[in-house]
């Protein structure tokens, strides 16, 4: 079987880096810098194939209230999520729910009409960080919610931009850089590369 | 982790900078070829226009070198060097060339053809006139051989535009030299009648000398006749020498024309071909021009578009960023690669999940 001939093989070489990172970087945030940048779909992949490399628990966060895929994806948009848990009326451990991957366990948006205070997120995430080798956190784009963005960095060890392939514009993405520039550099992810283009570069 | 180096950057350039060239080209095909199209189909449909609708009708004539009257240049001409180095040919092609720039020219050849009702009825007789001229055209073929064509839209008239400027040619050789002729000869004339009245004023006063007189005459008086008889003689010579004058004078245009002939030879007469000729240069011109024209705009399109297009399609396009790590790269799925991982991770084929049993 080939290295990817599942789905969360195309996330294998980033997970097996974050695994083998010097850092301790045990909660990372995916983001774009505006919607479509695929971080959502990079965030669950890379969440996979993380729980696949290092066979401990890994929770996903889906903390992109703007655009809930993940959540809506795993059709627990109607459960107690995030928003509940930084209101303090659930309790973060129960508000998580397990996934078909035995490794990997969500924890959805809970989706609501109004923002929860972010006050508690440094806790909960402590408290996650007990039960969970990996956090994994999908984020709203940087361009749209740069507060919430900045928010979440200061209390994550890596934040992610992730970079669409053909369709990310640099203009947008310099942006993105710009806004994040004063608290935080993120590393970039391309997404959806040419593997042509890839093993050009490899060859060179 | 991820970092390209300038090296890096330049051997994929090569090929990168191609790869977005062509990339945009096939992003925006529809956009090229329809900028291909609007000026390539129109150029080719004109170009066959011209092709099927061209009448080309020519002559060729053997020419020597022509009469002093007709060389363009003065005696202090600078250009008079440079057309006594020319050849017959180019001489008679570049004076042809020139008669066409004239409207009489022009004029007085429409004037033996078909075309003189239109030109008539025409509303801008300028441009009339401009088109006619530029459809004629003078070749040097050789150091002796010239090529006189037209190119008409129509049938028949090109030979009728051809033998018509043709004649009209030789009628302005005839005028100029009959011209100078005449010039020639009432000045000859003039100075005839005048020594022919001073013969005869000479003579007069001979005979009147003589009769006067008897015979023998004393020395003194025999010196006044015969300086008498000498004015008569001189009058006599100059009125012989003007006669010769005036009789070469009309042996010399006799000359001349004759020696036109020889000048001046229309080997192959112009023939009114009923199918299209000729258009082959023109259409092939215009062909040309609308697909090099339409090439060379699409091809812009690309350029600019490519230029202008900062999306990022690779590892180089992120290089852009200095100091910005680049942690990793995602390849391109086949499929849908969200899809795809969402249903690894939430498909109830796989192990039911918790969270659907929490949540039913």
């Amino acid at each position: 079987m080939s290295e990817r001939s599942s789905p969360t093989g195309l996330f294998d070489t980033i997970a097996a880096r974050i695994n083998a990172s010097p850092e301790a970087l045990r909660s990372l945030a995916f983001t774009g810098a505006v919607t479509g940048e695929g971080a959502s779909t990079v965030a669950l992949g890379t969440a996979a194939a993380l729980g696949d490399v290092h066979s401990g628990p890994v929770l996903i966060i889906d903390a992109n209230w703007i655009d809930h895929t993940v959540t809506d994806g795993a059709g627990a948009r109607d459960a107690p999520g995030l928003t509940a848990c930084l209101r303090g009326t659930v309790q973060a451990k129960a508000a998580v729910i397990p996934t078909a991957h035995r490794n990997v366990s969500l924890l959805p948006a809970g989706v609501e009409n109004d923002r929860p205070p972010l006050g508690e997120l440094p806790s909960m995430l402590a408290s996650l960080e007990r039960d969970f080798r990996y956090v994994v956190v999908d984020l709203p784009p940087v361009l749209t919610a740069t507060a919430l963005v900045i928010s979440w960095n200061a209390v994550l060890a890596r934040l992610f931009l992730v970079v669409r392939a053909d369709s990310g514009r640099a203009r947008l993405v310099r942006s993105a850089l710009a806004a994040l520039a004063p608290v935080t550099t993120p590393a970039l992810i391309l997404n959806a590369a040419d593997p042509q283009a890839g093993r050009l570069v490899a060859r060179a | 982790m991820v970092r390209t180096n300038a090296k890096q950057r330049g051997a994929f350039g090569m090929d990168g900078a191609l790869q977005r060239y062509i990339q945009t080209a096939k992003r925006l095909w529809l956009l090229v070829a329809l900028t291909v199209a609007l000026i390539a189909v129109p150029g080719l449909f004109a170009a066959y226009d011209v092709s099927t609708t061209t009448f080309e009708s020519d002559a060729t004539v053997w020419v020597e070198r022509a009469g002093q009257q007709y060389q363009t240049g003065e005696a202090d001409d600078p250009n008079q060097f440079v057309f006594g180095r020319m050849s017959p040919g180019a001489e008679q092609a570049e004076l042809f060339s020139q008669l066409v720039q004239t409207n009489s020219f022009i004029i007085e050849v429409i004037g033996q053809t078909s075309l003189q009702p239109a030109y008539e009825a025409a509303a801008e007789k300028d441009r009339f006139r401009g088109e006619v001229r530029s459809r004629f055209r003078g070749q040097a073929l050789g150091t002796n051989l010239v090529r006189l064509s037209y190119q008409a839209r129509e049938p028949g008239i090109a030979a009728e535009m051809v033998t018509a400027a043709l004649a009209a040619r030789e009628g302005r050789v005839k005028n100029a030299r009959l011209a100078a002729t005449t010039t020639a000869t009432a000045f000859y004339q003039r100075e005839f009648e005048i020594a022919q009245r001073q013969a005869l004023v000479a003579q007069t006063a001979l005979e009147e000398f003589t009769r006067s007189r008897a015979t023998p005459l004393p020395a003194n008086l025999e010196y006044q006749q015969n300086q008498l008889r000498l004015a008569v003689d001189v009058a006599q010579v100059r009125l012989n020498d003007l006669r010769t004058r005036l009789d070469r004078g009309t042996v010399s245009t006799a000359l001349l024309d004759m020696a036109e002939s020889v000048q001046f030879q229309v080997i192959d007469r112009p023939q009114a071909d009923p199918f299209p000729t000729g258009g082959t240069r023109g259409a092939s011109l215009i062909a040309a021009v609308a697909l090099v024209g339409a090439l060379a705009l699409a091809t812009c399109l690309v350029v600019v578009a490519t230029v202008l297009d900062d999306r990022i399609r690779d590892l180089v396009g992120l290089s852009r960023f200095r100091d910005v790590e680049v942690f990793g790269v995602v390849e391109k799925a086949t499929g849908t690669a969200r899809d795809a991982t969402a249903q690894t991770l939430f498909d109830p084929s796989n192990e039911p999940s918790a969270m659907r049993r929490r949540t039913a």
